[in-house]
């Protein structure tokens, strides 16, 4: 099981980015964990496979990755405005097995 | 290409500052303290509503129970520099990696060390009390400093303190012990120590002075429409090169503007005349959220290019929410010279608008905390019942008139982009 983050400034916009991620993982048959905080939370889950940032927070990116151990990503713009679930998980399982 | 290169380097130049500036420890650490204290806001808030519908009702009023529930405000925004102290201490702890509990406690000693108090006698008992004036929102500039200063003082001693040999049969845990309370000790002296000083000065403590050299003046700013304006500008221009602008910005306008905020929260709660126009509540719900969902609508239901109207589709749910992300990121209005325009001045002209309807006392003051997310009419009414609702109105039919022509220019520029491909498409079919 893969357990993904995402993170964005209160984690309103990346819980409608979640639940896309959900029901893509779930069509395709992926057992995954994903959760949508809010930027002052996310050393809660810093147990995660990845953490995901919303392209609003993306200037935090190299400020995050030295306070965290898992790989620390941006949310490719077009698929944040499209709302396009698949590709963001897709992304975020492919650098998951990559690292590993 | 030659624009994606010229837009790259602005972009990096300004992520240079934004990054600075956003990223800095001590701005982000009070950015995020500030955010912990919503729920404890919101319970005000709530005592407030009860209030309100009370005024008309006078159920609890006459059954005396209005007293108990005023508690519920009285415990939150009336010593809110407390808990701003305990959540300012744990965000400062976890930047930089310390104890969060030590930090808190610490902080708080150190807070009560700085306030002073007052003693007077009640039927032949001497009592002796901390007036609540410190501890509410006059006490927050001297709160946020004093859990910063403390626990930066506290991981200094922890880190570089006296320690203090013992002999190899001592357990580890000991030394470690008296370390802490070493460094404990050490932080509430120099506290005070600087509460004798300003304990001597004519300002009678370092509240009386922080108050009336620092946060009174600030107050004197924060009151100017200008100020707001700014930030509300440099808030949308963030939003431009992609970052989230009232997340990067919220540091400057919780220090500025919460204290103003829970002074109103606090007035309205007991329904005495509300002390401010302009605060941080004002901001949120007065730069209209509802620009978002009128937006999408514009996509939706005034564009003829495919990719809008998708867009709009996706961003309409949302858009009634407050939440922008699809049409920032899927238009995209991020680097979209366009929708510059109409993006930084919508807001603004929405603030202009409430604040002189307020100003000539048609609007309510805003002394409820309404987050961005409740939706159109309701966050009008909410916040000054059909005054703001009219306000409201008004305010969206002018965000439709400055979107409309930016809108359709953008909207021409993408048909004729679809109408292209979709011609070069029939042409290499036609091959």
């Amino acid at each position: 099981m893969y357990k993904i983050t995402l993170a964005c400034a209160g984690g309103f916009s990346t819980s409608m980015m979640a639940s896309r991620m959900k029901e893509a993982a779930k069509a395709q048959g992926i057992d995954v964990d994903i959760n949508a905080v809010a930027e002052e939370d996310i050393e809660l889950y810093s147990d995660s496979d990845i953490l995901l940032l919303g392209p609003q927070l993306g200037y935090r990116q190299q400020e995050l990755q030295k306070d965290f151990s898992m790989p620390v990503l941006v949310i490719n713009f077009q698929d944040y405005g499209s709302m396009n679930g698949k590709n963001v998980l897709n992304d975020a399982i492919s650098k998951i097995k990559g690292d590993k | 290409m030659d624009q994606t290169i010229e837009k790259k380097t602005l972009k990096d130049k300004f992520f240079v500052w934004a990054t600075k500036f956003a990223n800095n420890r001590t701005i982000h650490i009070i950015a995020n303290g500030f955010s912990r204290l919503l729920p404890i806001t919101m319970i005000g808030t709530l005592v407030s509503l009860i209030t309100i519908v009370d005024n008309y009702t006078n159920l609890l009023k006459n059954a005396n129970l209005l007293q108990y529930v005023t508690l519920g405000d009285t415990m939150t925004n009336g010593i809110i520099s407390i808990f701003l102290v305990a959540a300012m201490a744990y965000e400062m702890a976890k930047g930089i990696k310390k104890s969060p509990i030590a930090a808190i406690l610490i902080s708080l000693v150190c807070f009560f060390i700085l306030t002073p108090m007052t003693s007077f006698t009640v039927k032949d008992s001497t009592v002796s009390a901390f007036t609540t004036t410190y501890l509410g929102s006059k006490g927050m500039f001297v709160g946020m400093v004093t859990a910063l200063l403390a626990t930066k003082l506290f991981a200094v001693f922890m880190d570089k303190g006296i320690k203090i040999k013992m002999p190899a049969e001592v357990p580890s845990a000991i030394s470690e012990s008296i370390a802490s309370v070493f460094a404990f000790a050490s932080v509430a002296f120099i506290f005070i120590i600087i509460n004798g000083i300003f304990a001597s000065t004519s300002f009678g403590s370092a509240h009386g002075f922080v108050y009336a050299i620092l946060q009174k003046p600030l107050e004197g700013a924060s009151d100017s429409i200008w100020t707001m304006l700014i930030i509300a500008c440099l808030g949308e221009l963030l939003w431009f090169f992609g970052i989230h602008g009232s997340n990067a910005t919220s540091a400057i306008t919780n220090t500025l503007y919460l204290p103003l905020s829970i002074a109103n929260a606090q007035a309205l709660a007991v329904g005495t005349s509300l002390p401010y126009i302009l605060n941080s509540y004002f901001l949120v719900i007065w730069k209209c959220p509802t620009r978002h969902f009128i937006m999408a609508a514009l996509l939706l239901w005034a564009c003829k290019s495919k990719q809008l109207k998708a867009i709009g589709k996706v961003a309409i749910v949302p858009g009634f929410f407050g939440i922008s992300e699809p049409m920032k990121y899927g238009i995209p209005m991020v680097f979209n010279p366009i929708l510059l325009i109409p993006m930084v001045i919508t807001p603004m002209i929405s603030l202009v608008i409430a604040y002189v309807a307020t100003v000539i006392g048609f609007l309510p003051r805003v002394g409820l905390n309404l987050p961005w997310y409740i939706p159109f009419p309701i966050n009008g009414i909410m916040a000054g019942g059909w005054a703001g609702l009219v306000v409201e109105i008004i305010q969206c039919a002018v965000v439709v008139a400055i979107y409309f022509p930016f809108v359709k220019l953008l909207d021409k520029q993408k048909c004729a982009e679809e109408a292209e491909k979709e011609k070069q498409a029939a042409e290499s079919l036609d091959k």
